[in-house]
């Protein structure tokens, strides 16, 4: 109660240096987010694979959700959440977001953000291939290894929620993660890298046709 | 807030995460996507004309579809459709309609200052939107003006019941006490309880002043002149408060809570020195304690505080505040010391000194601080004069300076924090009324899913021609395809929002292997699996060993004997970066 009545008496007379055993931190303000504007509509259509009304509405979305123009890590993540409603933490939101942000800025502006859309839902099979790799690779390594499996398949489960079971347990995970990895090792050496996980991932029928379910048009 | 709809296709798109990952293939996208002519009748590029008593707005038609349960998003407005000019038609204001469409577009429903509570309050109800959705920059003002209506409703509704409800004779004598306005009957007992609590008090003050004075100086007091006619008034009093005290136990309706009023307690203390000395009276020898006594008849002025709504305000106030004061006096006991022990050590060698101790001093520092100034007890050394001058010259200080801050202080805190507190319970209540509602939507959006699944189950078996698949909502067949591919990845299914299981998070899964293998399979049967229905071998091996859980990084696992540096490695590399 002293502190905070001497908080007080200190807030109204705005003097900001005496300190009397207070915890009386200033609140930051956090930087408002750049504007951003993309650039034309034909040069993404260039770009992309996506039609130009495609764009139109894309964009549309994109400026109401986010009306500077980039989106940040909390709204990927409050669509992750609302989209799955028993998820309890939107840890694949980061990896999604972490891939679509080519430039390590941590904002997506729309550019990023149609180009990676336009790979993941446009692209080749290769192509589709290639952005998961790079999802897998969480920490940027060049390689994937079983920890990283682990925490994709882990923020998977995360997604479905703990309400339907228990949390899924280590162990699980771990083995699930060595027998992918057993899979697509070809030279053993306990790291995937990107030309074994192409190489074993096109050679599976089922994979390929999966990435094919989930087209969307506008 | 972003339109989940239109965000959908890219959390589909990004679902190819999933694929390599998953130990099952993933469904197939339903045909009703892959038929382009049905998804291109839901293209997001539609708008809709809503007419306002006249005034036209246009919108388009997935920001309506943001919020389902409400008129405007849900089927709801189809009753409102004009087939001749082709918009929705209200007969409803304008002018809050603004809001209202403001609330689909951005996701915060704003309350307008200048309108009146009732008629948005109304237009809410009719569009389907709860007031709890008012975002945190208007709901403070929505809630004051409320609370106003609100009492405004509850006096109206008072003066109508009372001249309509026949009250029991218990409940009409309480609302007597508490409120004298309510009947004739009760202002005159108002008025007489109030009348004898003067003539008892004015009795106590008289009683001690002297009447007659004898020759040889001594002055005999009133009371003890006219015993008999102080006794006889004091009884008549106390009768009267009695009587009072008893109707009010009789009216009360609830009792143990009455008697425990500090009202009461007043009551009771106001009248018991009569009864005890009645008591006593005939034991001279415990006379002096019934002297004693009759200083508690002076409780009787609090009695006054039934009639005087100001003196209740006070008293609440004073308790309310009690640490500031608390706070003020911590800080004056500390002065009070301070220049008691420097008077006293510096006036102690000093012959014939009246500082004979440091609490002796106590009295000097408090006269001086406070300016009172008796002069009963100086300072005669010079350090003692200059001490005496520094403390009188801090008495200013000291008592002066906090007390408007804290008055100020007080008053302000105390506003805040009863705000604070308001607005906190009023936070929770919120809360949980949109949850509420959230989780009807959930269990509806579950529902619908089921629905959907046995729809196109039949559309597939070719029990239903494609165009009954035209009243699908694209985007419901997206997200539930979307759902399904979670649940074939991950191997687990979702059940009913109400069937949680049972274990939770920090369960001990049973040790032996046979009833866990019938855990599994009687799970099975009530409901879809929880966990690695494909793979059995994996199923026993979750429930026999302990467990670590990502979820929760306190659990500690055992480590099995093969392999334990390998896994130490991971368990403590997983665990610091999860």
């Amino acid at each position: 109660m002293i502190r905070t009545l001497v908080y007080g008496v200190l807030n109204d007379s705005e003097v900001h240096e005496i300190k009397l055993n207070v915890d009386c931190e200033p609140e930051i303000e956090s930087p408002p987010l750049p504007r951003y504007r993309p650039p034309s509509i034909e040069l993404i259509c260039k770009q992309t694979k996506f039609t130009r009304k495609e764009i139109q509405i894309m964009y549309r979305a994109f400026k109401q959700g986010c009306p500077n123009g980039t989106i940040g890590l909390d709204q990927f993540q409050d669509i992750y959440i609302q989209l799955f409603p028993h998820g309890i933490n939107s840890k694949y939101a980061e990896y999604v977001f972490r891939t679509f942000d080519s430039d390590g800025d941590r904002i997506i502006s729309f550019e990023e953000f149609v180009n990676g859309l336009s790979i993941i839902s446009r692209g080749s099979v290769l192509e589709k291939l290639n952005w998961i790799y790079t999802l897998y690779d969480v920490d940027r390594q060049g390689v994937i290894g079983h920890l990283e499996l682990m925490k994709i398949s882990q923020s998977m489960f995360d997604l479905i929620g703990n309400n339907l079971g228990p949390p899924v347990s280590y162990q699980y995970l771990l083995e699930h993660a060595s027998t992918i990895v057993q899979r697509m090792d070809a030279n053993k050496d306990g790291v995937i890298t990107r030309e074994e996980f192409l190489d074993a991932c096109t050679n599976d029928d089922s994979i390929c046709e999966s990435l094919d379910s989930f087209d969307t048009w506008f | 807030m972003a339109s989940v709809a239109a965000w959908l296709p890219f959390a589909r798109a990004a679902a190819i995460g999933w694929v390599p990952i998953s130990r099952q293939p993933m469904p197939r996208a339903p045909v009703a996507i892959q038929a382009k002519d049905l998804a291109v009748d839901h293209v997001s590029d539609e708008k809709l004309s809503i007419n306002i008593s006249g005034r036209k707005f246009e919108t388009w038609k997935n920001t309506l579809e943001k919020f389902p349960e409400t008129l405007l998003g849900s089927n709801e407005k189809e009753f409102f459709y004009d087939e001749e000019t082709g918009e929705y038609f209200f007969d409803r204001d304008p002018d809050i309609f603004r809001h209202i469409l403001t609330f689909y577009r951005t996701g915060k429903l704003h309350y307008p200052r200048h309108e009146c509570l009732v008629a948005y309050d109304e237009e809410l109800s009719f569009f389907g939107i709860m007031p709890d959705l008012i975002s945190d920059c208007c709901y403070e003002d929505y809630k004051d003006k409320k609370r106003e209506n609100q009492e405004r409703l509850i006096e109206e509704r008072l003066e109508t019941i009372e001249l309509k409800m026949k009250q029991s004779l218990q409940e009409k004598m309480w609302a007597a006490f508490e409120n004298p306005q309510t009947s004739s009957i009760a202002l005159v007992f108002y008025y007489v309880t109030g009348f004898f609590i003067a003539v008892s008090v004015m009795c106590n003050i008289i009683e001690t002043i002297p009447c007659h004075y004898h020759s040889d100086g001594s002055s005999q007091s009133c009371g003890e002149l006219y015993e008999k006619q102080f006794f006889v008034l004091d009884t008549a009093c106390v009768i009267i408060f009695t009587i009072e005290y008893l109707l009010r136990l009789y009216a009360a309706p609830d009792r143990c809570r009455f008697v425990r009023s500090i009202m009461s307690v007043i009551d009771v203390v106001a009248i018991l020195p009569y009864y005890v000395g009645l008591g006593l009276q005939n034991n001279k020898d415990v006379s002096g304690a019934f002297v004693t006594l009759r200083v508690f008849r002076v409780f009787r002025i609090f009695k006054f505080s039934r009639h005087s709504e100001g003196l209740r305000i006070l008293g609440y106030t004073l308790k309310s505040c009690a640490s500031e004061l608390g706070f003020l006096v911590f800080s004056l006991a500390m002065a009070i010391i301070i220049f008691a022990t420097i008077m006293y050590y510096a006036e102690k060698k000093e012959p014939g000194t009246r500082f004979t101790s440091i609490p002796a001093s106590f009295w000097y520092t408090i006269v001086t601080l406070t300016t009172l100034g008796y002069g009963d007890m100086t300072p005669s050394t010079v350090m003692g004069k200059i001490v005496g001058g520094i403390c009188s010259l801090s008495g200013v200080l000291v008592i002066a300076l906090p007390v408007p801050v804290i008055v100020s202080n007080f008053s302000r805190i105390y506003h805040q924090s009863q705000r604070a507190d308001k607005r906190r319970t009023q936070k929770k209540h919120r809360l949980a009324r949109i949850r509420t509602v959230k989780n009807a939507s959930g269990q509806a959006l579950f529902n619908k899913k089921k629905a959907h699944e046995q729809r196109m189950q039949a559309f597939e078996e070719g029990l239903l021609p494609l165009d009954a698949l035209k009243d699908e909502d694209i985007f419901e067949i997206q997200h539930h395809h979307l759902l399904q591919c979670l649940e074939k990845a991950t191997e687990r299914e979702f059940v009913e929002a109400d069937v949680a299981f049972e274990g939770g998070v920090k369960s001990t899964p049973p040790l032996s292997a046979a009833s866990s293998t019938s855990n599994v399979v009687r799970k099975r049967k009530k409901r879809s699996g929880w966990c690695c229905n494909g793979n059995e071998e994996n199923g026993e091996s979750n429930d026999d060993e302990p467990r670590v859980t990502f979820a929760d990084g306190h659990q500690i696992r055992e480590r099995t004997p093969d392999d334990k540096d390998e896994n130490e490695r991971l368990t403590n590399i997983c665990i610091s970066q999860l």
